[in-house]
Order: structure tokens, then C-alpha cells, then sequence
């Protein structure tokens, strides 16, 4: 009878040892920082940037090259709305009950690094590049936070 | 004297900086339209000792061993997409009126030193920060 009462006992103090282990919740991180931000996700932008030829160039060449670079400084810009935002002011005014001016300023101010063009394509005079940025909280940090 | 002097210093700066470059650009597009550019590329004045970074590998081969900032200077165009994913600062100022609108975008590289080699008909540029 004792022999069964010591194996029990055991049994349920190893039980209790087993069970303690395995209900251990997850530790806090120990960064305060890396409460802040999700490091895992990494998220892709991607944004199609456009670009006219223009009329007045020494050849048809040299209008599509700069109709690119365009489209390119379009892309960017695209890309600086999406990861640092875009400030806008608009004002309206108004005389003898009806609208004599609207005006709505957008203006965008980034610096970005590592965007890749994907693909380029032209036609009717207008170049469009596709173009694309990965980028997590952890990239964010490595990249510009100095 | 004096020229004894400018020769000296133009034969150290060939010896120690004779490779290294400066590379910036600036381009300002409205409404969708190139209206103004800055290539700029420049041979390094002072000696740097950085980091190398390789950019990219281009199918560039210098067959008429021209000297090498005047044969970037005549590829700056291929060149240029290599440059792109380093610093890259945009300033944007779109306006919208009633009748019309104006879209102005600014691009700049920011000035980065590089330096380029030739091998097997390939150009390789290097970043050095």
C-alpha cells in the first residue's frame, strides 16, 4: 500500500514537473525595440512609373532614353509616396457664395535605396517601367536609421 | 620651380587616386518630361582607403585604350542604372489648380566614389564607402 502510495506521488509530482515545463509562456522580447516593430514581415512595393518622349530631341533614340529616365523619376517618386507618405495643403476660396479657386500642393521628400526596375516597356510615346522594393522593419533599420 | 611642383603633384595624384572616381546625378522631370540633367563624373582628388562594393558588370570593353574617365564619361548612360539603388533622393512638388496642374519631380544621386575594372570584356564598377 505504501509502495503504491510513494509511486503515485512520483508519478504525479513528475506529471506536475512535465506539465510546468510545457504551460511556459512566451518570454518577453528582451529589446524594447523589437516590441515596437513586427521583424518578420517583409512586404513588397511595387508601382509602375510613367514617362513621355519628348518632342524636341536629336533622335528618336534620345527620346526614348530620357521618355525612361522619366519614368523612372516617376517610380521613384511613387515610391517615396508609399514609404515615407506624401504632405498635402490644399486651399479653396470662396466669393459671393462660389468657388473661385481650388489648389492642392502635394509635395514628397525621400531617400531611397535598393529599388530594382523589373520590367520596361514602350509604346505610344509613353515608357513605363515597373519597379520594386522589399522592405521590412529590420531592412528600415539596416538602411536608414543612422 | 613652379612646374617642377604642379608635375609632382599631378604624378602623386595619378599614382594614389588614379582609379578612383566621383559619380553623381541629377535629373528634374515636369509633367512626365525631362527638362534638365547633371551627369557628373570626376576623378578623385584625395586618396580613400573603403569599403568595395561591387555594383555591376557591364559588357564594356575599353579596346581603345582610351584613358578612363574619358571612356565613363562616353558610357555614362550604361553606366547609370548601376548607381540607382545606392542613395537615391527625391524631392516631388506636384501642384493642382483649377485648370491646370504642374508635376515637378527632382532626382538625385548623391556623390559616391567608384572605381572601375576591366576584365575578360567585362567592365566592373565598384562602389567605395
Amino acid at each position: 500500500m505504501n509502495r503504491w502510495f510513494m509511486t503515485l506521488l512520483a508519478s504525479l509530482g513528475l506529471l506536475l514537473i512535465v506539465s510546468g515545463c510545457s504551460a511556459k509562456k512566451d518570454e518577453p522580447p528582451k529589446n524594447p525595440k523589437d516590441a515596437m516593430y513586427d521583424f518578420s514581415n517583409e512586404k513588397s512595393f511595387v508601382v509602375y512609373g510613367e514617362g513621355i518622349a519628348p518632342v524636341h530631341t536629336v533622335s528618336p533614340a534620345q527620346a526614348v532614353a530620357l521618355a525612361k529616365r522619366a519614368a523612372i523619376t516617376d517610380g521613384y517618386r511613387q515610391l517615396g509616396e508609399k514609404l515615407y507618405g506624401v504632405k498635402i495643403n490644399s486651399t479653396d476660396t470662396v466669393k459671393d457664395a462660389m468657388l473661385k479657386d481650388s489648389r492642392v500642393t502635394a509635395q514628397v521628400n525621400a531617400l531611397i535605396k535598393d529599388a530594382a526596375v523589373t520590367d520596361a516597356t514602350f509604346k505610344d510615346g509613353l515608357y513605363s517601367v515597373r519597379m520594386e522594393i522589399t522592405m521590412s522593419a529590420r531592412r528600415w533599420q539596416e538602411l536608414f536609421a543612422y | 620651380m613652379a612646374r617642377t611642383f604642379c608635375l609632382l603633384v599631378g604624378l602623386a595624384q595619378l599614382l594614389y587616386c588614379g582609379d578612383v572616381f566621383w559619380f553623381s546625378y541629377k535629373i528634374v522631370t515636369v509633367n512626365s518630361v525631362v527638362i534638365h540633367e547633371e551627369k557628373n563624373i570626376a576623378l578623385a582628388m584625395i586618396p580613400y582607403e573603403g569599403k568595395k562594393q561591387i555594383l555591376c558588370e557591364l559588357p564594356l570593353q575599353n579596346s581603345a585604350n582610351l584613358p578612363k574617365e574619358v571612356f565613363l564619361r562616353k558610357h555614362y548612360d550604361t553606366i547609370l542604372p548601376c548607381f540607382y539603388p545606392l542613395s537615391t533622393r527625391l524631392l516631388s512638388h506636384n501642384e493642382q489648380h483649377i485648370r491646370h496642374g504642374n508635376d515637378r519631380i527632382e532626382l538625385v544621386i548623391e556623390p559616391v566614389r567608384f572605381t572601375v575594372d576591366f576584365k575578360d570584356e567585362f567592365a566592373t564598377i565598384n562602389a567605395i564607402r
